[in-house]
């Protein structure tokens, strides 16, 4: 027995030491990894305190994974057993090396109040795995990666947690020595299996073999399973947490603005793996696989080669397959991500409408359009390399200020027979009507224009448009990568609106809203800017608009990205819809947060739409599925692409816009 | 292999024109373009020496903002730029030509010059003839094919009716370029940038000895195009359509 112990004390420290020596040397690298990439990150340090609290509610409280339900509660029991039985298991690992080394000696109460939690927790595991086995040998949803990776995990996993039963069943019946200590009552289900098993049918002799056994199946699974860990997918276990704590904190973002001017620069945007910034290589590491980004993409929906979820695999793969030359200073060899045969290829960037449903759905806050946003830029700056359709409205924007290439000082025509006040006659308004491209030019736009006018005459609001010094907003250029020419916009709007005096920036537009809410204050225009939703909800509740309800039927509400998932705005329009409505409000089966993208987000507006079914036209199906007569928006493009995709269906179900609305319900 | 492409800066075709006096219009507020047709010229003319090596000059005749459409045509890959300054944005395409032809024989003239099919504001379809004339070289205008071999030119060029002529001349000539001969490329921005650094030489007109007042022509008058009305609709039967059809032509517009 002596000899024994001293052969089990000599073994167990080799294998502890090369199992946590590899474990922590394969850390190290990927540490290395993240930290020798040459992006800049944003400044994620802000709100520590917040950031501790969202660790506590996303991360322990598993909040953000439970937003879908039961896939969520198994996680959940998986996640606090194999916390609970961690200590467990560590105190064994010490065991096996220290004989004598004994928790139990120190705090025998609170000791075995431990086991007691342990030893339940550790069996709701087994629950969560058999839902998990069930979910996918038997539901297999399509979102889901059936890979090896995954089952082996279920496969380690399960036996660590058989084993923890079997070994706390075997030290209830072993015989307690004299200095021993009892672990009687400790240990509520492996009491069960114990009995189950008959184990206590066995000799003492038997006993301590058997303890034996499962002791080494139960420390060999868990550092074979520490070895595994950092090469696969399931290093999510240790990126979680930190890439949750380093999260966006609330909804809004801005693209990274791009220094353009530095002169120093070698190249702009994500071209290849190096240029990745550590939240970036963060992101990839703690991307379990778990397909949720995928089953609420409309690219991946209808289709497109772009599945979110993939393309974060494919960046990570990317990123290790050339790790030897980004830690060794080869960064010059790098190859870039889009080559000939590599899996994010250009219809894979170019197929995101940047709707954000992966982002806003992730449960460790992946941001996957950190990017699409920055290699799009890449393509565009450096390889002058973009859907051949862009080339056009890049010029129109450039020559004319707007997408289509319609003369820019025609921009107010669509006001010229109403009375519309301009900025630079009036030079001073409460609101600037920041009236959009579409809201000036496109047929559609300009009808939801007239509405918005009319509501504001109506209201009494003191209010003034630019006209032709107007700008694009530069959201279309940005989204589609071409940085310097969204610069070029953004700074012409920003240079016009300081020569004005105003209270506040309304937008019917939930692309200008963003770009000029989120966008501008990075180049020096920080205004409060108010949707027309807000304003009219607002209008309304102030008693300034009169509301004279008509009936427009089974409404449905179809949520912008950018003002929905991009802004939180997703209450206003119902509510001013419910008082505008004497017939009813139904909603989408993707609605608000889970709203289905119309297409035209992302600049994908001005491009080509050639593979897989058209997004629009999956979202027009889904107007009719919801049984609705009517589909208000709040967006023009958004009203542009409902309604070619509902012309497809052969119903008669009207577009209208939220101000169309509106103006026709008041007085 | 040297190339010099032609390029006028024009107003954008989608600004509305606001006239000023008899025969000149506000410049200040409206866009000003590369023609486009001069697009295809420079694109062609940058690929050949990408293949080949050479060098390709921008030679302009045009106000002193012409150096943003210039720089334009440097950012596709243009090496380096003459521009020969004018006051107005009008000279005809004698003086245009001769001007053109002054600045390419004081730099050294070229292997090959490439022009727009023409300008889309004056759209006198007539500098590249002028300006091969003067230099006795061959010139083929409209060219949508182009191939550049050991010392020729193989051009082809549509003619209507789907007829496509096929002219082979030797170099050094003149292309005039159009639509189908190539995508003009989107400058990448390390281009732009360099662009701005590139070389424009600027020369005055009169220092080539041309006086732009002893054009041919002279622009007497501008008139803005008068809005398009209405297109009036026939209703009714094939028969009674062309009936009302043939009456318009005969009584109202008396053109039968």
């Amino acid at each position: 027995m002596g000899n024994y112990l001293i052969f089990k004390s000599v073994f167990m420290l080799l294998a502890l030491i090369g199992a946590f020596g590899y474990f922590f040397k394969k850390v190290t690298r990927l540490y290395k990894i993240m930290m020798a990439v040459d992006g800049e990150p944003k400044p994620f340090l802000d709100q520590v305190a917040r950031r501790v609290k969202v660790v506590f509610t996303d991360v322990l409280g598993q909040t953000n994974v439970r937003r879908k339900f039961a896939p969520g509660l198994a996680h959940t029991l998986i996640f606090f057993g194999f916390l609970a039985i961690q200590p467990h298991s560590f105190e064994l690992m010490i065991q096996g090396v220290i004989p004598v080394f004994h928790v139990g000696y120190i705090f025998p109460g609170i000791y075995t109040s431990y086991l007691f939690v342990a030893d339940i927790l550790s069996f709701f595991v087994l629950v969560g795995f058999a839902y998990a086995i069930y979910r996918r040998l038997v539901l297999k949803p399509d979102y889901l990666t059936m890979g090896m990776d995954a089952n082996l995990i279920i496969l380690f996993t399960s036996i660590i947690i058989i084993s923890f039963h079997f070994i706390n069943a075997f030290q209830t019946l072993i015989a307690v020595g004299e200095d021993g200590f009892s672990y009687a009552g400790a240990f509520p289900i492996s009491g069960i299996f114990a009995s189950v098993f008959n184990l206590g049918a066995l000799s003492q002799s038997s006993l301590l073999i058997g303890y034996e056994i499962f002791y080494y199946i139960h420390i060999g699974t868990i550092l074979g399973f520490l070895i595994y860990i950092p090469g696969s997918k399931h290093l999510h276990l240790l990126a979680a947490a930190p890439n949750v704590f380093f999260k966006r904190m609330g909804m809004e973002k801005a693209i990274v603005k791009t220094d353009i001017e530095n002169e120093e620069a070698e190249t702009f945007g994500l071209g290849k793996v190096s240029e990745f910034n550590w939240h970036n290589v963060l992101n990839l590491y703690a991307c379990t696989e778990c397909g949720r980004c995928e089953e609420l993409c409309p690219a991946s929906n209808t289709g497109k080669p772009l599945s979110p979820k993939k393309i974060i695999h494919d960046f990570k793969v990317d990123l290790l397959n050339q790790s030897d030359l980004l830690l060794n200073d080869k960064k010059h060899e790098i190859l870039p991500i889009i080559r000939e045969d590599s899996e994010i290829s250009k219809d894979v960037l170019w197929a995101c409408t940047t709707c954000r449903s992966c982002e806003d759905i992730c449960p460790v806050n992946n941001e996957h359009l950190d990017f699409i946003f920055e290699m799009r830029k890449y393509q565009v700056l450096m390889e002058a390399d973009f859907p051949t359709e862009m080339q056009e409205t890049f010029n129109n924007m450039e020559n004319q200020a707007n997408p289509w290439g319609f003369s820019a000082d025609s921009r107010a025509d669509w006001c010229k027979d109403i009375d519309v006040p301009i900025m630079a006659e009036k030079q001073k308004a409460k609101v600037l009507w920041f009236v959009g491209c579409a809201g000036s030019f496109d047929d559609r736009g300009k009808k939801i224009s007239l509405a918005t006018a009319s509501i504001l005459n109506k209201a009494g609001v003191d209010f003034a448009i630019l006209g032709p010094e107007e700008s694009c907003n530069g959201d279309t250029a940005r989204r589609a990568g071409n940085e310097y020419l969204a610069q070029m916009m953004i700074q012409q709007n920003v240079e016009t609106l300081s020569q004005y005096k105003f209270d506040m920036i309304l937008t019917g537009c939930p692309h200008c809203y963003n770009m000029i809410k989120n966008e501008y204050p990075d180049f020096g225009a920080d205004y409060k800017v108010v949707h027309t939703a807000d304003y009219f909800d607002t209008l309304i509740k102030e008693g300034r608009l009169k509301i004279n309800a008509k009936d427009f039927g089974k409404l449905t509400f179809h949520d912008s990205c950018y003002l929905g998932r991009w802004n939180n705005i997703y209450e206003s329009p119902r509510d001013i819809l419910k008082k505008a409505n004497t017939g009813s409000l139904v909603e989408m089966d993707r609605s608000k947060a889970k709203g289905f993208c119309c297409g035209a987000g992302g600049a994908r507006m001005f491009m080509e739409e050639t593979i897989g079914k058209r997004i629009n036209n999956e979202r027009a199906n889904q107007v009719v599925e919801s049984g609705a007569t009517m589909v208000a928006s709040a967006c023009p493009f958004c009203a542009t692409m409902l309604n070619d995709g509902i012309m497809e269906t052969n119903k008669q179900i009207p577009v209208k816009d939220i101000a169309e609305i509106i103006d026709e319900a008041t007085d | 292999m040297k190339i010099c492409v032609c390029v006028k800066h024009v107003p954008d075709t989608a600004a509305t024109i606001k006239l000023a006096g008899d025969n000149g219009f506000e410049d200040s507020e409206i866009k000003f373009v590369s023609n486009p047709y001069d697009d295809y010229g420079v694109e062609e003319a940058v690929s050949l020496c990408e293949k080949d090596g050479g060098e390709v000059v921008i030679v302009t005749v045009g106000k002193k903002a012409a150096s943003a459409t210039i720089r334009s045509a440097m950012a596709m890959g243009a090496h380096r730029a003459i521009l020969v300054k004018t006051e107005g944005q009008f000279l005809d395409s004698d003086l245009t030509a001769k001007a053109l032809k002054a600045a390419m024989e004081q730099d050294g003239l070229p292997d090959m010059i490439f022009t727009g099919k023409g300008s889309v504001d004056t759209e006198s379809f007539q500098t590249q003839y002028r300006l091969a004339k003067s230099l006795s070289m061959p010139v083929v205008n409209e060219v949508s094919t182009l191939t550049v071999n050991g010392g020729k030119a193989i051009a082809e060029r549509e003619t209507g009716g789907g007829e496509r002529q096929v002219i082979e001349m030797s170099l050094p000539c003149v292309v005039g370029a159009t639509k189908g001969l190539n995508e003009p490329r989107y400058p990448k921005f390390p281009d732009i940038m360099k662009a701005k650094k590139k070389e424009i030489k600027e020369i005055e007109l009169s220092d080539l000895g041309i006086d732009a007042s002893n054009g041919k022509v002279v622009i007497e008058k501008l008139e803005a195009v008068p809005e398009r009305s209405g297109a009036n609709m026939l209703e009714g039967s094939v028969d009674a359509q062309m009936t009302e059809l043939v009456r318009i032509l005969k009584e109202d517009e008396k053109v039968l």
